[in-house]
């Protein structure tokens, strides 16, 4: 056993077989990476899914709510109420059914101050109430919430679920079997009001400071432990679509999704995960297809970050939430629909289960991806595809440290002090201090008052660009692009820097680790210092092409294509570009809001990281060149 | 001499015979449901059920230990408050209001169980918390729960081993504290519980053999939850049908749940037990000896009658009563 250091290890034989071998095994891993990732779909490799916690009992109850006339009344009143509160909550209706039904019923007051000019002010209340449990300690709390949303807002409206949460609450408030309290929660402007709730709950500020003021609670239940989301956008339901990704890629317990598309199946609704049901073919390969476009479609959602329904917010806080949406029509042929009794059913059935909890949600999966509403893939099952991509960066690493010690230790004119670690340091922290800056940039804009009056496009996105495309000039200011060795270990660093990156990320949102990790490990590997023109060309061309800021263009772009696939090339450019400066403006928004933290980890480490491997493209020298000569050459 | 010692020999063994034969003095019995929580009710269900049988059949509560979580009856989750049921049916409640629970919640623990085996329990220990068995007294002895291989889950966090079973059971068959044990468990690999068993008079059953589970019989849907679990389901419906003076035998019990109804293989360890299991009675178990004493010189007592003399009552004197001063100056008394 030698030190990475000691000389002599370069002797040895791994090392030797590293060095002869270490491209092979390089494309071997990639490729098999990547394979591996395909095969992950393949019902073979996964599994069906099955209830880990016992304490669920799910479905053993007999359903007993009947109270569907009661939400049809509810939602014609409310519809009538709505017309007189046209773009906001119709607070004092909701306070008083919730009072009438018997409920502790409040009101909680909100403002968010928009991210990018602080005067501008957003309110907004949400209306919640709290069922207190009969004969339990209030220590614990479920939520049943639900989104108001005005006639003017764009998104499909939910008018019914808010019918069916006022009928199951005056269902549940007669019922003496309840050991948690339950919390009915009717929020406004989408997310930010979940958020402020949350904020408010638990007295945090999970974004930036002074951005969204979350008010105070003047009621509250006990320790939530599960929330279901509820989006239904007709009163008769022909399917019911799980929802489940939250806010950086967190998912809820596998229990929890389980449970949701148990009782839907219980009451006989189509029930669907992304927008589509079960299927069952004889092909493998068909099948296969469709188990891989569906777990596509989820990891393309959990790799943004963001979440797809007010669900997502409560996972930070521990609690396993998801979404129900259900629509009228159904993509199934001859599928029934449910009306109010079948919903309010699958929500009492969901509830009670969730009253048999004794602990926190632990026993089943909080990592796994989804092919379909019934098998799971697990974390041990998908995470070796990321680990043997970015396994190649250290193996990569690894043989160039060696190859360069075997160099050093056969002493051709140079010595080990031709490597000048004091400034390969300064370049690598100078990039990384060039990323900080970018992510500070809005914060910057934000408070420059002068600024006010250009639009936030302009005020935020140009600066951002400009500082980028400035970043990229940064390689002709490094001196050291002309010593070979230096360069070398810079591109050690990086290597280390990306792999250690991306497990790390896949880790925590794993649909996003491996999308960065198929794009950027294959055109990482390719990267080395040297002299051919063309190589370095070719290199220069390849790592430009996947600078985050262009790869988001490509993303866009083919976005925009898909959604207008009627319009010109020319429009679709121009929507396609003013879509990716919206993406990057909701990006930072998401940041400063909710704490989503893609931008912090594109502009802090990704870019950064881009511009080492960059100036390591961008390297200069002649075999056998001294380090003399390039020391005349001033550093920046 | 030889002739001599045959004798001797075939006297021994009478006397010996004699001796085996001996039937208990009295009964007792210790039913444990180990497990707590909502979704094992049906355990708390098997086990009141089996309380419920044994007073039945005559084991007065002084000569039962019943030990459970007891969180049942009064769960918030509970539809039916203070009631518990073995069938959905719910026309036994076996949570009634004659249920001496000896050791409830957090009581229920391996130490205080094996303490209550070997009786090392605290100075101070109340009766009815202890097992107050001698070298007379048959025990049954009941446990409920959730099993694996070689150990029973107590509780959250305890577990005893079928050694620490097998141990404390030697230290009772030590310390005389039994006649004969009949050890009766409905848990997952029950059979692994009396494995290790190495104490005479002792006859063991198990709902399921190592590496299979035992499953829960039927839910109660108003309740939601499994009510009963199967063996304990099919040894009870055998139990109902027993009363303090039939003869149903042991071995009859024995079989009672197939495995076409029980999914798993009932266990039934003979090895220890001396006794032909067709030809003792369950109730040897179940029921109850209560010691009477025949009398054998009778006497005739004869009631004398008496005439009731019609005697006047002389009328009494009504009483006199003095004022007395309410408070006395004791300065005033000559002591």
């Amino acid at each position: 056993m030698g030190l990475l250091t000691d000389p002599s290890t370069g002797q040895g034989k791994f090392v030797k077989i590293l060095l002869k071998y270490y491209v092979h095994a390089c494309i071997l891993l990639y490729v098999s990476g990547v394979l591996w990732f395909l095969a992950i779909a393949y019902p073979n490799m996964n599994a069906n899914t099955y209830f880990s916690e016992n304490a669920l009992l799910p479905g053993l109850v007999k359903s007993q709510f009947r109270e569907d006339r009661e939400a049809s009344r509810y939602h014609e009143e409310f519809l009538d109420e709505m017309k007189k509160y046209p773009d906001s909550i119709p607070y004092p209706w909701l306070l008083a059914k919730f009072k009438q039904i018997g409920l502790d019923a409040y009101m909680h007051n909100f403002t968010l101050a928009s991210p990018f000019n602080r005067k501008d002010k957003f309110s907004g209340k949400n209306v919640y109430g709290i069922l207190r449990a009969p004969r339990g300690s209030s220590a614990e709390a479920l939520v049943l919430s639900t989104p108001f949303r005005p006639s003017s807002s764009p998104h499909p409206p939910t008018e019914p679920s808010i019918a069916i949460m006022l009928a199951f609450a005056k269902y549940a408030n007669k019922e003496k079997y309840w050991a948690k309290d339950i919390i009915f929660l009717i929020t406004e402007h989408e997310q930010v009001g979940v958020q402020a709730w949350l904020e408010a709950y638990y007295g945090v500020t999970c974004g930036s400071e002074n951005i969204l003021d979350h008010g105070d609670l003047k009621g509250r239940g006990g320790a939530i432990q599960a929330a279901i989301n509820l989006e239904l956008h007709s009163e008769r339901i022909g399917q019911m679509d799980i929802k489940i990704e939250g806010l950086n890629g967190q998912l809820p317990n596998l229990d929890l999704f389980n449970l949701a598309s148990k009782m839907c199946s219980k009451e006989g609704v189509y029930q669907t995960f992304k927008n589509r049901g079960h299927f069952y073919t004889r092909k493998p390969l068909l099948e296969w297809w469709n188990y891989f476009k569906n777990m596509l479609t989820m990891m393309a959602t959990q790799a943004t970050g963001i979440p797809n329904g007010n669900h997502g917010l409560f996972h930070r806080f521990g609690i396993q939430a998801l979404t129900l949406e259900g629509f009228e029509q159904s993509k199934a042929t001859g599928s029934s629909r449910i009306w109010f009794v079948g919903i309010g059913r699958i929500i009492e059935g969901v509830f009670r289960s969730l009253n048999n909890l004794l602990e926190r949600f632990h026993q089943s999966f909080f990592f796994y991806l989804l092919p379909s509403s019934d098998r799971y893939i697990s974390i041990s099952i998908y995470i070796p595809s990321v680990c043997l991509m970015v396994g190649t960066m250290f193996i990569k690493a690894c043989a160039r440290w060696f190859k360069m010690i075997e160099t050093n230790s056969e002493g051709k004119n140079l010595e080990t002090s031709a490597i000048r670690v004091d400034k390969i340091i300064i370049t690598f922290l100078t990039t990384h201090f060039f990323g900080v800056l970018i992510s500070n940039v809005p914060q910057f804009v934000a408070q420059y008052p002068t600024l006010s009056q250009y639009e936030t496009n302009i005020k935020v996105f140009y600066p951002l660009l400009a500082s980028v495309v400035l970043l990229t000039v940064l390689p002709l200011f490094v001196s050291i692009r002309h010593c070979k060795k230096s360069m070398e270990l810079l591109n050690i660093l990086a290597m280390l820097e990306l792999g250690t990156t991306l497990i790390c990320i896949s880790m925590n949102n794993f649909s996003l680790g491996l999308f960065c990790g198929i794009i950027s490990v294959p055109a990482a590997l390719v990267i080395n210092p040297s002299n051919c023109r063309v190589c370095s060309y070719f290199q220069r061309f390849l790592w430009f092409l996947i600078h985050p800021l262009n790869i988001l263009v490509c993303i866009v772009m083919i976005n925009t294509y898909y959604l207008f696939p009627e319009e010109n090339l020319d429009v679709i450019l121009f929507r396609g570009w003013d879509a990716t400066m919206q993406s990057i403006i909701f990006s930072i928004v998401d940041s400063m809001i909710y704490g989503n933290w893609l931008y912090g980890v594109i502009t802090n480490i990704f870019i950064p990281n881009w511009l080492c491997f960059w100036i390591v493209s961008f390297s200069v020298f002649k075999e056998g060149e001294t380090i003399k000569d390039s020391d005349k050459e001033k550093k920046e | 001499m030889r002739l001599i010692t045959t004798y001797f020999l075939v006297f021994l063994i009478t006397v010996i015979q004699a001796f085996s034969n001996k039937s208990h003095t009295n009964n007792w019995a210790v039913l444990v449901d180990t497990s707590r929580f909502w979704f094992n009710y049906r355990h708390v269900a098997n086990v009141l059920s089996i309380y419920r049988s044994v007073k039945r059949l005559g084991i007065p509560d002084s000569q039962i230990i019943l030990m459970i979580a007891d969180d049942m009856a009064c769960n918030p989750r509970n539809p039916r408050p203070a009631t518990v049921f073995n069938n959905a049916d719910q026309h036994i409640n076996v949570y009634g209001d004659d249920v001496e629970v000896d050791y409830r919640g957090y009581e229920v623990t391996v130490e205080n169980f094996v303490r209550l085996l070997t009786g090392r329990l605290p100075p101070g220990t109340p009766r009815s918390k202890q097992l107050l068995s001698d070298e007379g007294s048959n025990v049954l002895i009941y446990l409920t729960g959730h099993g694996g291989d070689g150990f029973l889950k107590f509780q959250d966090s305890e577990e005893i081993t079928s050694q620490e079973m097998a141990d404390a059971l030697e230290q009772m068959w030590q310390k005389q504290r039994y006649n004969e044990i009949f050890f009766m468990i409905d848990t997952c690999q029950a059979a692994s519980m009396y494995e290790r068993f190495y104490s005479p008079n002792i006859l063991a059953v198990g709902s399921s053999l190592v590496g299979e589970d035992s499953l829960s019989h039927h839910v109660d849907s108003s309740i939601g939850v499994y009510i009963i679990d199967r063996y304990t389901y099919y040894a009870l419906e055998f139990l109902e049908k027993v009363n303090p003076q039939s003869d149903r035998s042991l071995s009859e019990f024995l079989k009672v749940c197939p495995k076409s109804v029980c999914i798993s293989t009932v266990g039934v360890r003979k090895d220890l037990y001396n006794r032909d299991p067709s030809r003792v009675p369950i109730t040897d178990f179940f029921g109850s000896v209560r010691p009477i004493d025949i009398l054998h010189d009778i006497t005739n007592v004869t009631l004398v009658q008496r005439k009731r003399a019609k005697s006047k009552k002389p009328k009494a004197k009504p009483k006199k009563y003095m004022y007395v001063d309410p408070l006395v100056n004791f300065n005033s008394l000559n002591v």
